[in-house]
């Protein structure tokens, strides 16, 4: 018998060189997906904020009537019959509706829009404007963006890898004081972070202010970078509590239970009978294999935790984006609507495209492709 | 060889705590095992084999009861090492270990060498280099091509995978590897090529084998000894060729005469009774419930007895020495010969040009290829026989089952049940029918719903198919269970599954597929999950209900062996063909197809000699269903493919022997 045992397997590129080239065209693959994905969110956005273009007979009437106002109120057209100013109305109406595309039908205006949206040219506020005062939705948008991405990703890192770490630990220390108390507290993430803002500051600003109630920073901001920083940390506190609060319980309790479950795998055991060490077998055993499956469930919390945004910010008036969208509904600002919207899906995709490649990179089955 | 024993084991103890009580799982072993010799310890499912491989390699769960006794390596106590200590020292660089074959040995995200080599950077320091070119070095011993280092498992066969864990075990050249059942979930082919190369490694390298095993027909591929366990007991300890020419104790006879075998016309007996439970240990002897030999003594605990050097027996029959009794001669077994029917030329079934291909999608949308897992099969099937279906594993056995069953639509071809396509019934025809055909899974425990009582699961066909009268109901599931032997019917019936044993279970199964009097039974695998001494049992039930109720039996298995007394005819598949069809005595004796001659010359009866010689062994893999070769599927392994004609053409179906026909060229010039 030779070593005739193995099949032929046409030589590839191997080890580092494949898992590079892999990994590029997954995240290729990846991108062209998403971009599709949000394409068709923006543009169902789009029609839905529209309400497939009866927004428009009602800007219309607006207009109108806001213009016929003008001209009735303006001092220089009195003297004019009723006629002419009827004619001098409607010029204007038409210069208006000219300006805002308004004539064209709305099938290609939808279409233009989402062109427009893809590009982030995102038009111009109806009411609102940014603190600089551009009425740029694009400008309005970027100045809040920042505010938002600093608080969530500073919250989802923490609760991420705080959850992991605890969670390894006490699937060492199953069965001990600790792992039972976080059983008892896992059902407590059954309220949203929110629920647990208003606790936290009823407790932390109120009946004990030690920290700000609500804001992003001191009125006025310091002056030197070091305060404003300090400043920013004190008022971001009681945001990222409410949220590792509401997520942190439960995901230590079942990514323990999922560590417990693959610690019993063969090759665990198998590692056992090596003789590795056992921080070697936590990491290289345990954690990595079941890192795919818990990055699924920490992309889930993320996306709930994205929507749950508009809320939260609400209850600390942080000055992001979900503040925005709640004010831009309050004005019917639809410019501003679909903008902070095209923004929302781009981040939430963005976060699907990092944790895709990350998933390709802890993952070899998923670069590689089982059905090889 | 050196006389001072590498291992020695005393009185070794491990019971577990469970929330039911304390399982005994290692008794008090007491075993050695000489430098470059293969001890065997060979047991049913629960006698405490797979604890025995753990208590040695200190691999333990949480909940150990009581471990204790003594292990010298080399005349140094390793249990009396600190944990710290014993993996520096002891783990892997002198004992190391092969687990059951399966995807789950390796760890799925880190490249196999690394995974090899890994230990010797560990606990030799090497650097990554070294210890990989080492790791290459042992997988070309093993019989893996070195490009396979940087692989992942996932993209290696379940034969490589296996080859790969015992080059992991060889990397560190232990002076013992543990092996556990290392080949019971491959094919034969695969199997007998991992035992050829544990041969020559052991002849070569001269390392320790302890080889755990539920076979006896893979165990002595391999021995050297014998080490019988049962109930957390050594009951026998023997050389493998005593225990294969003449076993000792009445369990190891019973054992034997359990084994189907290839060549030979008895027929395989089977063990009646269970192993004892380990939480309730009798305090006499562990196999009295079962054994035909029992006398007053047995009562008491036997201990020990000496037959010769390095050769013990626990049992009473050989407790006075100057008397020579024989067991063989004590036991009585009652061997009822399986009446077989003449058979019929009524036609059942028929399968004509049946193709069942399953799509690829690749992007969930885009059609990849077809996987061709039953290509062009024609046969048909008689009223009142029994027929095997066998092959290796991909072959398309179970798919075919499936496409009987009218479980999968065929992709082209039909069947034809009783004069009636199957493709023309309708909805209420189609219930008709699979009320006409019985189907036996290969895992009863999975075939049974475990929150149904027995009661409740047979009934529910019944239900179903319109018996609506709760009384005939009863008198049904009782006949039936009394047909498969659970009597008396009032302590199953009430039941839940996981409170009988496997071959309980499965009787279960048996009865609910015969309640509704089918013509026809499928029984896929039926045998390959439960223990050797069930089998026997559980196949002899099955030919013997077949043979009364004149039921056509479509029996598929991978295993040769068992196929001789419990079959009329056999189909050889291979990549989703029949490549020979004959009956069975013909096809055993006088195999024609190249593939069947193979898996023949694979398929080891138990013998001592068999440990002196490797097999002949076609190589390669079996052909991708996705890709199949052209010309003849099996042309790339054959060793008689003739050029130009095999790789090209597809073989027809010949007929070299009356009534015996295989698809191969080599017939065509008779």
């Amino acid at each position: 018998m030779k070593l005739s045992q193995n099949p032929s397997i046409p030589k590839k590129a191997e080890g580092l060189l494949r898992d590079l080239k892999l990994m590029l065209l997954l995240t290729c693959k990846r991108i062209i997906a998403l971009v599709l994905m949000v394409l068709i969110g923006v543009y169902l956005t789009i029609l839905i904020a529209n309400m497939g273009g009866r927004v428009d007979e009602l800007r219309l009437v607006q207009i109108r009537s806001e213009i016929s106002e003008a001209v009735r109120g303006d001092l220089s057209f009195r003297e004019l019959d009723s006629a002419e100013r009827n004619q001098l109305i409607q010029r204007r109406v038409d210069l208006e509706v000219q300006r805002l595309n308004l004539d064209r039908p709305f099938l290609l205006r939808s279409f233009s829009y989402l062109y427009r949206a893809m590009r982030l040219d995102l038009g111009r506020a109806e009411q609102m404007h940014s603190d600089k005062g551009s009425r740029e939705v694009h400008a309005i948008i970027l100045e809040r963006l920042p505010a938002t991405l600093l608080l969530f990703g500073t919250a989802n890192l923490l609760i991420f890898f705080l959850s992991v770490y605890t969670a390894l630990w006490l699937s060492r220390h199953y069965g001990s004081f600790m792992d039972r108390i976080v059983i008892v507290l896992a059902p407590t993430s059954a309220a949203p972070a929110w629920f647990y803002g208003i606790f936290l500051i009823l407790c932390f600003a109120f009946l004990l202010p030690i920290l700000p109630a609500g804001g992003m920073v001191r009125a006025p901001p310091p002056e030197d970078n070091w305060n404003y920083t300090l400043s920013v940390l004190k008022h971001m506190a009681l945001p990222v509590m409410a949220m590792l609060l509401s997520q942190i319980f439960i995901s230590i309790y079942s990514w323990r239970t999922f560590f417990l479950i693959h610690s019993s795998e063969d090759y665990v055991e198998m590692a056992r009978a090596k003789g590795l060490p056992s921080r070697m077998i936590e990491r290289r055993y345990i954690l990595r294999p079941t890192l795919a499956p818990v990055i699924t469930s920490f992309m889930l919390m993320l996306i709930s935790m994205w929507s749950g945004a508009i809320i939260l910010e609400r209850t600390f008036s942080w000055p992001g984006l979900g503040t925005l969208i709640f004010q831009a509904i309050g004005h019917h600002d639809t410019p501003v609507i679909i903008g902070s919207v095209v923004i929302f899906a781009y981040l939430l995709a963005f976060s699907i495209l990092v944790l895709d490649i990350v998933y390709g990179i802890v993952d070899p089955r998923v670069r590689i492709g089982v059905s090889r | 060889m050196m006389t001072e024993p590498l291992l020695k084991v005393e009185d070794l103890r491990l019971a577990y705590q469970t929330e039911r009580g304390v399982v005994t799982a290692v008794d008090g072993l007491n075993f050695e095992i000489r430098r470059n010799e293969a001890l065997v310890v060979l047991g049913e499912s629960g006698c405490g084999k797979s604890s025995l491989a753990k208590a040695l390699l200190r691999v333990l769960p949480r909940n150990v009861y009581q471990y204790s006794g003594r292990v010298l390596l080399d005349g140094v106590d390793i249990m009396a090492l600190n944990p710290e200590h014993f993996r520096r020292d002891v783990q892997w660089l002198r004992i190391s270990l092969v687990m059951q074959a399966s995807m789950n040995a390796l760890n799925p995200v880190v490249r196999v060498g690394e995974q090899v080599a890994e230990p010797l950077w560990v606990h030799r320091g090497w650097s990554r280099n070294k210890a990989m070119a080492r790791a290459g070095e042992v997988f070309e011993l093993v019989g893996v091509s070195g490009d396979f280092l940087k692989r992942y498992p996932f993209e290696l066969s379940g034969g490589m995978r296996q080859r790969v864990v015992l080059a992991m075990a060889l990397v560190a050249e232990p002076e013992l590897v543990i092996m556990d059942e290392p080949t019971s979930a491959l094919d034969v082919l695969t199997q007998a090529g991992i035992m050829n190369r544990l041969k020559r490694i052991k002849r070569e390298l001269g390392t320790s084998f302890m080889l755990i095993t539920h076979d006896v027909a893979t165990s002595s591929e391999i021995a050297d000894r014998i080490a019988l366990m049962y109930a957390g007991q050594i009951v026998e300890l023997s050389s493998a060729a005593q225990f294969f020419a003449k076993p000792a104790h009445p369990y190891g006879k019973l054992l034997m005469d359990s084994v189907p075998r290839l060549h030979q016309t008895r027929q395989p007996d089977h063990i009646p009774g269970q192993p004892p439970n380990l939480m309730l240990l009798p305090s006499g002897c562990r196999f009295v419930d079962r054994c035909p030999a029992r006398f007053d003594r047995c009562d008491e605990d036997p201990m020990p007895i000496a037959l010769s050097e390095r050769n013990e027996v626990r049992c009473w029959l050989y407790a006075d020495p100057t008397e020579t009794t024989n067991p063989r001669e004590l036991i009585k077994t009652p061997t009822p010969v399986l009446e077989t029917q003449p058979l019929s030329k009524e036609v059942l079934v028929t399968a004509q040009d049946l193709h069942t291909w399953f799509e690829l999608k690749q992007w969930g949308f885009i059609r990849a290829g077809y996987v061709r897992a039953v290509n062009g099969v024609n046969f048909h099937l008689y009223r009142g026989e029994a027929v095997a279906f066998v092959g290796e594993s991909g072959c398309g056995k179970s798919s075919l089952a499936r496409t009987l069953l009218g479980l999968h639509k065929p992709t082209q071809g039909e069947v034809v049940f009783e004069g009636r396509h199957m493709h023309d019934l309708n909805k209420h025809e189609l219930k008709q029918y699979r009320a006409r055909v019985g189907y036996v899974q290969q895992d009863p425990f999975g075939a049974l719903p475990p929150f149904m009582t027995i009661r409740r699961a047979l009934s529910e066909p019944l239900i179903i198919h319109g018996v609506s009268d709760p009384k005939e109901r009863e008198a049904r599931i009782r006949a039936a269970l009394e047909e498969v032997r659970l009597s008396p019917a009032d302590d199953y019936l009430p039941k839940f599954p996981h409170m009988l044993s496997g071959g309980q279970q499965q009787r279960v199964v048996i009865a609910r597929s015969l309640i509704l009097q089918p013509a026809m039974i499928i029984a896929d695998e039926p045998v390959s999950m439960l223990d050797a001494s069930v089998r026997v049992e559980i196949l002899r039930l099955l030919r013997t209900i077949q043979n009364k109720r004149e039921l056509t039996l479509a029996f598929i298995t991978h295993d040769l062996s068992t196929v001789r007394h419990f079959a009329d005819r056999i189909f050889v598949m291979y990549g989703g063909r029949i490549v020979e069809a004959a009956t069975v005595d013909d096809l055993l004796d006088f195999p024609q197809h190249p593939y069947t001659q193979a898996l023949l010359a694979a398929t080891a009866d138990p013998d001592a000699e068999n440990a002196a010689q490797e097999r002949e062994l076609p190589g390669g893999e079996p052909p991708s269903l996705l890709h199949p070769p052209p010309g003849c599927y099996f042309h790339p392994r054959c060793p008689h493919a003739i050029k130009g004609l095999c790789d090209v053409e597809e073989p027809p179906e010949l007929e070299p022997r009356t009534g015996h026909y295989s698809a191969c060229w080599l017939h065509e010039e008779k």
